[in-house]
């Protein structure tokens, strides 16, 4: 019931087809960017998928987590925009109820954009590099992979969100996370690895079983900020 | 008597600051009473802390014998509530933002309609509520706060914004609601004059002390016996409030 309210919650936010739209234009990336330069990516040895992945993924890792951000935004932003938080406050539904069912549906428009990124990729290997159905095991595994990797920022993200009044604060530590990631990734410092805006930048078919290692943390991470959030809201109501 | 509402040494404070003490309040059931008070004195803190928003300090109180904080959902199923300002989802028409408070609360889709029609918004219901105009939205919070006719309502200056008309309206609707839907109002103005028109009880506030309770024929005998003003309920208010602000040293 709470999912189908925060669903009708963002009519006309524009978010749905927003992520839809990002997800697809995402998902074009791989593709301009070997129709631009073939011989680069032929010319290069390893499977087609890890080519295609350390070309790519960095790129379209960074723009999930941008999506994912600005829609950890929109999703308070709503509520505390019209004083709708407050309303909510006093109605018999609960609080920790709404920011499970708000996580849930930005993972699941985020879990869009990465299927729509990850077909594209599909389809790269099949006509550049004409894989076939070969290549749908390591890309479900791959799928499994990122969801794991950008549940922790999900949960993340939506507590900051929760927590700021103001949408261009949150959107300013996410978007201050994000470049942190970035700019840090190459340093291989375990702090750096294991911090959750870095995960979703990494992956499974580029690391191979070296990567496995983040699943642990990422599982760790996401349960940690979890139980953040179900420490801090009701704690939020009876400081008030 | 019958009490609703029941308060007993309901208290909030801030670090150092008293925003409601030990305050005792009887709202009999099926009246409406008026909640009084300058700016500061507590109202809005005791209406959300009756909501649940704020947590007391010190003290209890019980809503149609339920005690809070043990039966705090059940007491807000029974509760429709306005405070401070109104408070939508601003992408959502008036018509949504309903729906939405009709499925938290379970109600039949015909309370939407009924609510939207009471406080006069049917034919906005497809405008989005962040293209209202302010009484349009103060008109929105009221309907949300109907919805469903809830046995206690909960009013933090409700015609705030209203044009002489749209006070006159909501005024009246909320004068008619307990011989209609037999439901308990606690309604706070700074509107004097209207409370004398809407309520049945008044309460008054001042730095967070109840300075009176009781029957507003009952407050002009009180001013007679304190020899305050009687002409109207403003000089008697205004009064008590000057005294107690002089008894509490303070400059006026």
């Amino acid at each position: 019931m709470i999912l189908s309210l925060e669903w009708k919650k963002l009519h006309r936010t524009g978010l749905f087809p927003g992520m839809l739209a990002g997800g697809l234009a995402a998902a074009a990336v791989p593709i301009l960017n070997i129709a631009a330069r073939p011989e680069t990516f032929l010319a290069q040895t390893g499977t087609p998928l890890s080519i295609l992945f350390s070309q790519n993924w960095s790129m379209l890792g960074m723009l999930n987590l941008f999506y994912l951000i600005i829609g950890a935004c929109i999703l308070y932003h709503i509520e505390y925009a019209g004083g709708a938080m407050e309303k909510m406050k006093a109605l018999p539904i609960s609080q920790g109820g709404i920011f499970a069912a708000k996580t849930l549906l930005l993972f699941g428009m985020t879990m869009a954009a990465v299927v729509m990124e990850l077909l594209a990729l599909w389809f790269c290997a099949w006509h550049w590099f004409s894989v076939g159905s070969e290549a749908l095991i390591p890309l479900l595994c791959e799928l499994g992979y990122q969801l794991a990797m950008l549940l922790p920022v999900c949960i993340l993200m939506n507590l900051i969100s929760s927590f700021c009044r103001n949408l261009w604060i949150a959107l300013g530590i996410g978007v201050i996370c994000l470049f942190t990631a970035t700019v840090t990734i190459t340093l291989n410092h375990p702090f750096v690895d294991f911090f959750p805006f870095s995960l979703p930048m990494q992956s499974l078919t580029e690391t191979g079983a070296n990567g496995l290692r983040f699943l642990p943390a990422a599982m760790i991470e996401s349960i940690l900020f979890a139980t953040a959030a179900g420490i801090s809201i009701p704690l939020r109501r009876r400081l008030a | 008597m019958d009490y609703m509402i029941e308060t007993q040494d309901l208290s909030k404070t801030y670090g150092d600051f008293t925003a409601v003490s030990h305050l005792n309040l009887h709202i009999a059931r099926g009246r409406i009473y008026g909640f009084l008070g300058p700016n500061g004195a507590g109202k809005s803190t005791t209406m959300k802390m009756l909501l649940g928003l704020t947590r007391p300090t010190g003290g209890r109180f019980q809503i149609d014998g339920l005690e809070y904080p043990k039966d705090r959902k059940e007491i807000l199923k029974k509760i429709g509530s306005f405070i401070e300002a109104p408070a939508f989802y601003g992408n959502l028409t008036g018509e949504e933002n309903l729906r939405i408070l009709q499925q938290i609360l379970k109600l039949p889709l015909s309370s939407v309609e009924w609510a939207l029609k009471t406080v006069g918004l049917y034919e906005f219901r497809r405008r989005q509520a962040k293209k209202y105009s302010l009484g349009m939205k103060q008109r929105l919070g009221l309907a949300g706060a109907l919805l469903g006719q809830p046995p206690v309502l909960i009013l933090d200056e409700p015609t705030n914004g209203l044009d002489p008309s749209g006070i006159h309206e909501i005024r009246t609707l909320i004068r008619s609601l307990p011989q209609q839907y037999h439901c308990t109002v606690l309604v706070s103005s700074h509107l004097l004059s209207e409370i004398q028109l809407m309520a049945d009880d008044v309460g008054i506030l001042n730095h967070g002390h109840l300075l009176y309770e009781g029957t507003l024929e009952g407050l002009n005998r009180y001013a007679r016996e304190e020899g305050l003003p009687t002409e109207n309920l403003e000089d008697t208010f205004l009064a008590m409030i000057a005294e107690d602000n002089l008894k509490r040293g303070e400059r006026l």
